[in-house]
């Protein structure tokens, strides 16, 4: 187990370095250059020379990589070219956002899947599994987007529900969570059926069935609780999904979350807070993976890492 | 199914006999058209794909109204007799439009997928077969994998500017680690068994090993992903002109139309509504494509 | 199991709520507006992305209100005093004494002395993109606690209007840290709204500064809350729905929509801002001045405005808006008739120019090479349409457009470079100047990369020259110039529409087409 935790962080460092300087270079590839658009039409050569030295835009590029994955490991990712915040700042003050927001289309999409999945598997092959399945399937395939604009249009406009946009407390975060959470809900339903069918066939729920266990009791204790596991790092992977979810949904809703940040920092070219959100983001994914990875092992005695 | 081309292979190798296999092939054909003929929601997808594939092909046959001409006085109109599914801000029939908005969507998942489709297949076949290079392509990939697609293509088209064509390069590039995983793993098991190995032993060269033995048996995974990839394309294409980053008007590309639509969306529904409908079927008929491929491809399934 | 996955939720549930930190149901400055809380929220479109007016390249209704200016337009868009109340020209017009207003003080409490601005003079001329608004400074002089002198090392005849913007509106240099930065964590200006709160990403909170000059009377308002709000459809349904008293902006196909509503009052203010149709004047497909001018006569800005405007825009032929310093009713008359749109005439000068074969989609073409160009334009929705019918208009005379949309960053970015073959985009600027430091200057025009010696000259001699009547008789020349070579389309100046709900009185000006803070009152 420890050997095993020991080369699972140092692949995860490994994936971390790998991805800074994927980043990096990606950055660095945008066409344009910062400096005309932080000074605009009325740069003089010297003030570019200037605005060069500042930004440290002056050396060559290993260099440029290296002062900042140093910088970044002190908690540095440097500062926005366009509003003068550090980019951690600008990051600490949209996480809350975006994170309740991944936090409750996860609750969403997991409650709603894990019901209709379950649904689904105790009515295996009936219209009631046919019509769940059609479902769970819908939600994974309409573009999340329009479903936003008519949620908008229909609860907030025209009932008065819920807020139009913007943010306001966890109330406004009700149909942004619906409208990220469907996709997730759509993904954990099929999973749900199909690793609860899985489980039911198996060995110790005959056995169970045999010795007079109660249909539901049975669903229940047995096969959901195990049937979960796989649905469990299906939510890890999931979380890479909500990032990017939550660009399009922010966006949508107005919300001043990370996923908002990133489409404003692209369209005016504010390379510091790109980079370090892109960064950032990764980062997380590959430490929520991780994390879940622990978890699975925790969560099914069955599983053994050498 | 796997079974019946491992053996299908095994005839190849061992007894090259044209009539023989011909034979397998047809029973496995028969099978597996059974097999699909036999799942509804199969059935259901190819009747929602080859609905719009058809109509987007005859666009210019069956649409009623030249596609971008404008007439001010027919704006805005709701759906009727004239305008089945309505006017958009110019005039322009909404239907017309879609039509020819399902060539561009269509196409885009079509380029989207072979592109990514080809390059994924060599990389995975390359780190399954070539045990060497492995650790490096699976790192490599580890990284792509780190960015989820969407966000990944937002950073490309942020490098490669807003546009259909970039749109297309950035959700073809997103999509490639899904099958370089997909690919290499069945690579990996196809690679141990004992043809393969024997083939190795009789010297026989790596490429043709890979193109007469390792490719046709990791066909139909690819077929299952492509099919599923080739919906995910057109989703991620419709978010990316969604956000105005793809394709840009006045090109009828469904996510296109929707975020014209957006505009307009309290005065207008139907200019907003019909589009995402169509993305959302299309995708869906896609999805249930892929899952009743899997379902009869897949030797499990049995 | 049971207790492991107890365990698991347990940790996921503290995860989450660390991560989202306490702010749990809400703020407590929501939107409610019971009791003496008169707030006026406002609705716009893009977040500005600073407070520091020498450092924002977006300068808007949600950063200006915290500066006052040096000198003000009055309705009619004559100068008159403001910060400063009376300035003297000496010597050969390269220096010029300004006299302070007395006792004005920054939001800080800091006075707004001769000293303070000199400062704030020197950090816009060190660290400012827009240092050019206030010309080559040789050096100033702190006269006395009120009064001090510039002193240019050319005349610099835009300094008086410019010093109308708040580009050239004195910022406390006091509240910054050693690097010179900082300001947006503790702004301080002295116009009439004071900063409380940025919520980035979200909105910026102002409350009236009482030391501002109200003009005798009480602020008639507690607090003012810019809300971003990019997307057109949501703006307008939180407008609709009375979460956005004063909406700027209002998208045209919302305009009569929101005009039966009787509570609804909609401003209309003439713009400052002129959407033209330009293009990239080095390639060689619009060397001949023919084909230059066939583009313009196959314009028809009736249509644009009436078909993508809502008809909320006056056209406008010659090259500057009305509400520069600079325009002539004389040239605006010339062009007009030059320019009216006549597509057969259009179809002549093409053939002339060479373009007289058309093939089969009825694309001229020369040479063998078919007349098509790609067209540039910003992602706001109502230039994408605009683009559209222009390019549905160019086609009846056989040109062949394809629309490209950018972000506005890109288009900033890539046009000084040549990047671009046409693009839809605007300016806005008060003096004449603009022609020179921004279109068609020796090097210095970035857009439409116009050459031509004759025009530089005359433009050159604008920017230097002191004397008011001289100066428009250069700059009439100049423009009689620029209509006969037709080097981009001037097409039409927006309406500044803004709808509003629930006000005693609210103006804007006439001008510079700004809320008047001093003027808004909120009913009771």
């Amino acid at each position: 187990m420890s050997s095993y935790l020991v080369k699972r962080i140092f692949t995860m460092i490994i994936t971390i370095l790998g991805v800074s300087v994927l980043v990096f270079m990606i950055i660095h590839l945008i066409p344009g250059n910062p400096i005309n658009h932080i000074l605009g039409d009325f740069a003089t050569e010297e003030s570019i020379r200037e605005l060069e030295i500042r930004l440290g835009l002056d050396r060559s590029i290993p260099v440029q990589y290296f002062s900042y994955m140093l910088n970044a490991i002190q908690g540095d990712l440097g500062i926005s070219y366009i509003t003068g915040y550090t980019v951690v700042e600008e990051i600490l003050n949209r996480i809350p956002i975006t994170a309740q927001l991944a936090f409750f289309s996860m609750i969403f999409g997991s409650i709603t899947g894990i019901v209709i999945g379950v649904i689904a598997a105790v009515k295996k092959n009936t219209i009631y599994d046919q019509l769940a399945m059609l479902l769970a399937l819908v939600g994974i395939s309409a573009p999340g987007f329009w479903i936003a604009l008519f949620l908008i249009l229909l609860f907030s406009y025209q009932l008065s529900i819920f807020p139009i946009s913007g943010y306001n407390g966890l109330y406004s975060l009700v149909l942004p969570s619906i409208t990220l959470g469907l996709g997730t809900a759509g993904s954990i339903a099929r999973m749900t059926r199909s690793s609860m069918l899985d489980v039911i066939k198996q060995d110790y729920i005959r056995t169970a069935k045999a010795k007079g266990a109660g249909v539901y009791r049975l669903i229940f204790r047995h096969s959901l609780q195990n049937a979960l596991i796989p649905v469990v790092t299906l939510i890890g992977m999931q979380f890479g999904y909500l990032m990017a979810g939550a660009v399009v949904t922010e966006t949508v809703f107005a919300l001043p979350g990370l996923g908002s940040l990133i489409v404003s920092a692209i369209s005016t070219r504010d390379i510091p807070t790109v980079q370090g959100l892109l960064l950032f983001m990764a980062a997380m994914i590959i430490i929520v993976n991780f994390v879940v990875d622990l978890l699975y092992t925790k969560l099914d005695p069955r599983i053994q890492y050498e | 199914m796997l079974k019946s081309i491992e053996k299908n292979n095994n005839l190849l190798f061992v007894d090259p006999d044209p009539l023989d296999i011909k034979l397998s092939k047809n029973s496995f054909l028969n099978n597996f058209l059974n097999k699909i003929m036999k799942n509804k929601g199969a059935i259901i997808g190819s009747v929602i794909l080859l609905f719009f594939i058809i109509t987007s092909a005859l666009a210019p046959i069956i649409a009623p109204y030249p596609v971008n001409e404008m007439n001010f006085d027919d704006s805005l109109q709701g759906p009727s007799l004239e305008h089945w599914l309505g006017t958009d801000e110019f005039g322009r029939d909404i239907w017309t439009r879609m039509l020819y908005g399902g060539r561009v969507s269509l196409l885009m998942g079509l380029f989207a997928v072979t592109i990514s489709g080809t390059i994924g297949v060599t990389l995975g076949v390359i780190a399954g077969y070539y045990r060497k290079l492995d650790i490096y392509i699976m790192q490599f990939i580890d990284i792509l994998m780190t960015f989820p697609s969407l966000l990944m293509a937002i950073a490309i088209v942020a490098v490669l500017g807003v546009g259909l064509t970039n749109a297309m390069i950035a959700v073809a590039i997103s999509a490639v680690p899904s099958f370089v995983r997909v690919v290499r793993g069945s690579v990996l098991s196809i690679r141990e068994t004992e043809y393969v190995e024997a083939a190795r032993a009789l010297g026989v060269k790596n490429w043709r090993i890979i193109g007469k033995h390792i490719l046709p048996n990791v066909i139909s995974p690819i077929i299952i992903l492509a099919t599923l990839e080739f919906g995910g394309s057109i989703l991620s294409a419709a978010a990316l002109s969604f956000l105005g980053l793809g394709a840009q008007p006045p090109n009828p590309e469904w996510g296109a139309l929707v975020y014209v639509g957006k505009s307009f969306l309290s005065q207008a529904w139907w200019m907003t509504l019909f589009p995402g409908l169509a993305i959302m079927l299309v995708v869906l008929g896609f999805n249930l494509l892929g899952d009743g491929l899997r379902d009869a491809l897949d030797p499990k399934s049995n | 199991m049971k207790r492991r996955s107890f365990v698991f939720f347990t940790m996921l549930l503290i995860l989450a709520l660390v991560l989202s930190g306490c702010n749990w149901w809400g703020k407590s400055d929501s939107n409610s507006k019971e009791g003496s809380n008169r707030e006026v929220v406002v609705g716009l479109v893009s977040e500005p992305d600073s407070v520091d007016i020498h450092r924002t390249s977006s300068t808007g209704e949600a950063n200006t209100p915290l500066y006052d200016t040096l000198l003000k337009l009055d309705n009619d868009g004559n100068i008159i005093p403001n910060l400063i109340t009376d300035y003297e020209v000496v010597g050969d017009g390269k220096e010029v004494i300004f006299n302070l207003k007395k006792d004005a003080v920054f939001h800080s409490g800091k006075p707004l002395n001769a000293e303070a601005v000199k400062l704030s003079f020197e950090r816009l001329v060190a660290s400012s993109p827009f240092s050019t608004n206030a010309g080559e400074i040789e050096s100033i002089e702190v006269l006395s606690e009120y009064s001090f002198k510039i002193k240019w090392i050319n005349q610099f005849a835009p300094f008086f209007i410019n010093a109308t913007t708040p580009f050239l509106a004195p910022l406390d240099v006091s509240v910054l840290n050693d690097k010179g930065d900082g300001f947006e964590k503790n702004p301080s200006g002295s116009g009439p709204l004071k900063l409380i709160e940025i919520n980035r990403g979200d909105s910026i909170v102002y409350e009236p500064y009482k030391d501002f000059d109200w003009k005798g009377q009480e602020p008639g308002f507690d607090s003012v809350k810019f809300r971003f709000i990019p997307d057109e459809e949501t703006r307008i349904l939180e407008f609709k729905k009375g979460n956005v008293d004063v909406l700027l902006n209002v998208p045209y196909q919302y305009i009569e929509d929101l005009e039966k509503d009787s509570e609804v009052t909609i401003k209309r203010v003439p713009g400052d801002v002129l959407s033209y149709l330009g293009w990239n004047n080095k390639l060689p497909i619009f060397q001949d001045v023919n084909v230059r001018q066939a583009i313009a006569l196959a314009i028809d800005r009736d249509s644009i405005i009436d078909n993508t405007l809502n008809g909320e825009a006056q056209a406008v032929f010659g090259p500057l808006p009305k509400a520069a310093f600079g325009y002539s009713e004389k040239i605006e008359k010339m062009a007009t008739n030059k320019y009216t749109r006549d597509t057969d005439a259009a179809k002549k000068l093409l053939s002339e120019a060479g373009w007289n074969e058309t093939n089969k989609d009825g694309v001229v073409v020369k040479d063998g090479k078919e007349f098509s160009v790609d067209l540039w334009v910003d992602d706001d929705p109502a230039n994408q349409r605009a683009a559209q019918v222009i390019q549905s208009q160019l086609m009846e005379i056989g040109i062949k457009i394809t629309i490209s949309v950018k972000e506005a960053a890109t288009i900033i970015e890539q046009t000084p470079n040549g990047a671009h073959e046409m693009l839809l985009w605007s300016f806005g600027w008060p003096d004449a100047d603009v022609l020179n430091f921004l279109l068609f200057g020796k090097d210095k025009s970035k857009r439409l990369h116009y050459e031509n010696e004759k025009i530089y000259s005359i433009l050159e001699k604008g920017a230097i020259e002191m004397d008011q009547e001289a100066r428009l008789k250069l700059y009439e020349k100049a423009q009689e110039m620029l209509v006969e070579e037709s080097p981009f389309v001037p097409l039409y100046v927006k309406e500044n529409i803004t709808a509003i709900r629930n006000f005693e009185s609210f103006e804007i000006h006439p001008i510079e087409g700004s809320i008047e803070w001093t003027s808004v009152k909120v009913k009771e």
